[in-house]
């Protein structure tokens, strides 16, 4: 779990562009959108872009991708429960 | 004051290739959504779309187009046959052209074969700009009044619309044609599915199961004519049009505010200046995309605007959103329940949605309503609401300026280039090398805004951004209602490019949705509305190297009329890969002028509102040798071809040597036209061509494309 949520966190990075964050500067419980690193609904989007691109795991609602986004822990355990076993 | 009346009209679309096959398929509840087949796309048979099925070549009678300007012209011929115009009026008509994708289609196409390693001469790009479409249609319909292109992503036609009774309102045209047009393309196919916004059911607009949007194309264009001048050549008018409203949210790049407070504005404004009440409103044709928030948003919004809302109606279930030519389609469709007495159905349309609480109407229905208003709402927060009349019951629009009344500049600001040319770097798969051109460097204007708030944006929107700051750094925005026009010629070229790119390369697995908002020309307007919080009227004119004279137009306009009391004008055009190439192509480069960027900006008021802003600016869309008189310089572009019979003794200088070549040079001229009126001397950003200036009182700016050439006075007081 500890190292999905390391990986994430540099795939956050990379796929939002926050280029002045670093991975220990992300608390992996924390809130990603409205307070916290502050994100938006596009990077929900890119977020959703991706968890596809590289856990193979298809968003089509918005509803399912703010729940799984709301952290970063969240995020994991939902890649861990939604990957092919 | 005078009234405005549509007295022709044509469309093609997915639900009809004419007007007549339209308004049939209305009458019989007949959708045209299906399987998209027009091209190979990794996203095909996902979800129905609005494709036209015609041979579209065959039917607009010309060879060498893209299939955007194909659908424009056989729209064009349509409303042109209808209004029954003469060669003769057809050559004094104005033409605005709203669009998004113009030659995108052929744009992607080659794009693939240069990452595959093909070799492509670059005129094969010529179609790609919105604008070629507009200059398309002018030459082969042999219009010669004033033109441009609107792009403000999917109120486009509507706002096309809305310019063109401007045209007509302020005297500048007795006769326009206008209207939108877009085609299917994988970008907005991806675009808008990475945005989760795409139906695999068709739309349902209103219905409490939604899902979402179904893409489409087509064009629509209507004539749009003085009444007097229709009575006197014996048209029959269609419908008025009575009123129009434009807004901006203000709120995001790409959604609406969730409680439609842009929508409600308006829709308001169009209200006022049709003199109705909602009352008077018969019907509504919704915008209705049938996304989520969209309908949500629009429900919200007419509940506020209307203590019972009138019978309405998303028709989008019938040909899918077409994108530019959604407003311009819902015009015509407008005049058509006008003409019949026929309200059409919302198709798709079963369950009620608790959360929006209406029902429109589920099938058509007979009724005469004396006005119908319809709705366009799209990124960036753009919002144009129209309203149509029935000819003899409508009263005149109100608020009208007989000429638009000069402005005067409260504040200016400017990015300019490093006046040393560099090598451009290309990326290393275009194979290109050795390129000089004018840069602006990074630290000028990226560092003027906070890193995080621009981390997704592309380099037009933060140089935009950053020319704004500096503008606000003088002085802030006092009025929330001002009014936002950007002039820029390309727009997020680069952004485009990369969506188009990563699509190629990634067989379209991985779209990239922050850079397809961004793609659209109207988010730099978008942007700058909502880092400074305007929310008046929004307009993004992007006619090449024809864009900052008509924004200015539309600024005096606005503000002459009370529309708003400041307005905000920018241009701004940045470097890209493309653009270079193009203007290499396009033989624009040449020595010793070299590819530039940069931004101008400008808080502007009505002329006489601001006792101590002592210099005025007036916009002409016709460039008229009477505007020389008293002029102490001329400027013009580096290579552009100079007016004929210029007194022999008139200063000529051009800015196009500091400023390289761009689209929208003609901004950062413009501030130094007016930094040399401030100080009555020649600035160091132009170079002297001929003569030698005495004082500086007036300086006349020409913007120059082919034939065309359109003026710029700038005055001391």
């Amino acid at each position: 779990m500890d190292a999905l949520i390391n990986e994430l966190k540099e795939h956050i990075i990379e796929a939002l562009s926050l280029d002045e964050i670093t991975p220990e500067e992300i608390d992996a419980e924390a809130p990603l959108f409205g307070t916290g690193l502050g994100l938006d609904s596009i990077d929900a989007l890119e977020l959703a872009v991706m968890v596809e691109k590289h856990y193979h795991i298809r968003i089509t609602d918005s509803e399912v991708g703010n729940k799984a986004f709301s952290s970063v822990k969240s995020l994991a355990e939902f890649i861990q429960n939604n990957s092919a076993q | 004051m005078r009234d405005i009346v549509i007295t022709g009209r044509g469309l093609i679309s997915a639900a009809g290739s004419n007007v007549g096959e339209f308004y049939r398929a209305l009458q019989n509840g007949q959708s045209g959504l299906k399987k998209l087949s027009l091209f190979n796309s990794a996203r095909s048979g996902h979800f129905p779309v609005g494709e036209i099925n015609d041979n579209l070549t065959e039917l607009c009678g010309e060879s060498g187009l893209s299939r955007s300007s194909e659908l424009a012209l056989i729209a064009a011929r349509e409303a042109i046959a209808e209004a029954n115009l003469s060669p003769g009026d057809l050559a004094k008509a104005a033409l605005i052209n709203g669009a998004c994708t113009g030659g995108m289609l052929i744009s992607e196409e080659l794009i693939s074969r240069l990452i595959a390693g093909e070799e492509i001469a670059w005129p094969a790009f010529r179609q790609h700009e919105c604008s070629v479409t507009t200059g398309k249609l002018a030459a082969i319909l042999a219009i010669h009044g004033p033109i441009s292109t609107i792009s403000t992503a999917c109120t486009s036609g509507a706002l096309a619309i809305a310019i063109g009774a401007d045209l007509i309102q302020t005297g500048a045209a007795e006769v326009v044609l206008c209207g939108g047009t877009d085609s299917l393309t994988r970008l907005t196919l991806n675009g808008f599915a990475s945005l989760l916004v795409v139906s695999d059911i068709g739309p349902k607009p209103f219905d409490a199961h939604r899902q979402g949007m179904s893409l489409a194309e087509g064009a629509a264009f209507i004539v749009l004519e003085s009444a007097d001048h229709a009575r006197k050549r014996g048209a029959k008018a269609l419908a008025t049009l009575a009123g129009y409203g434009a807004s901006c949210d203000a709120y995001h790049a790409s959604g609406p505010h969730p409680e439609g407070l842009g929508a409600v504005s308006a829709m308001e404004k169009a209200l006022k200046m049709a003199a109705a009440t909602p009352d008077d409103i018969g019907y509504i044709n919704a915008h209705g995309t049938g996304t989520k928030e969209n309908d949500r948003m629009e429900a919200k919004a007419l509940q506020k605007v209307f203590k019972k809302v009138p019978p309405f109606s998303s028709t989008k279930a019938f040909y899918g959103h077409p994108l530019a030519a959604s407003g311009a389609i819902e015009a015509i469709l407008s005049t058509l329940v006008l003409e019949h007495n026929f309200l059409p159905a919302n198709l798709g349309f079963k369950d009620i949605d608790p959360e929006i609480a209406l029902v429109p109407l589920t099938a058509g229905i007979k009724a005469a309503p004396n006005f119908v208003m319809s709705n366009s709402f799209g990124f960036g927060g753009n919002n144009v609401v129209l309203i149509f009349g029935r000819p003899g019951k409508t009263p005149t629009i109100e608020q009208v300026a007989t000429r638009p009344a000069k402005v005067a500049i409260a504040a200016q600001a400017a990015i300019w280039p490093e006046e040393e040319k560099s090598t451009y770097v290309f990326p290393e798969w275009l194979s290109f090398a050795g390129e000089k051109v004018q840069k602006v460097p990074d630290a000028a204007f990226k560092s003027l805004l906070p890193p995080m708030k621009i981390r997704r944006l592309g380099r037009v929107q933060i140089m935009a951004l950053a020319a704004a700051q500096k503008l606000i750094q003088i002085a802030p925005f006092t009025d929330r209602e001002a009014t936002v026009l950007v002039a820029t010629g390309l727009g997020e070229h680069s952004e485009t490019a990369a969506f188009i790119e990563n699509m190629a390369r990634n067989n379209e697995a991985t779209p990239m949705p922050a850079k397809f908002i961004n793609s659209v020309h109207n988010s730099l307007a978008g942007q700058l509305a909502i880092w400074h919080q305007l929310s008046g009227e929004n307009h993004t004119f992007t006619h090449n190297k024809l864009s900052l004279t008509a924004a200015l137009w539309e600024a005096m306009v606005i503000l002459g009329n009370s529309r708003a009391k400041e307005a905000l004008l920018l241009a701004c055009d940045t470097l890209s890969p493309y653009a270079l190439l193009a203007g290499r192509a396009l033989n624009c480069l040449k020595a010793p002028l070299a590819a530039g960027e940069g931004a101008a900006a400008w808080r502007l008021t009505a002329a006489g509102s601001a006792p101590e802003a002592s210099i005025t600016l007036e916009a002409h869309l016709e460039y008229r040798p009477e505007l020389l008189k008293n002029a102490d310089l001329l400027l013009a572009a580096g290579d552009a071809a100079l007016p004929q019979d210029l007194p022999a003794d008139l200063p000529i200088a051009t800015w196009e040597e500091k400023s390289g070549v761009f689209c929208t040079s003609s901004g950062l001229g413009l501030t130094a036209a007016t930094d040399s009126l401030s100080c009555n001397a020649l600035s160091k950003k132009l170079t002297l061509k001929q003569g030698s200036p005495g004082a500086l009182k007036r300086i006349i700016l020409c913007e120059t494309l082919g034939q065309r050439r359109f003026a710029i006075v700038a005055e001391h007081l």
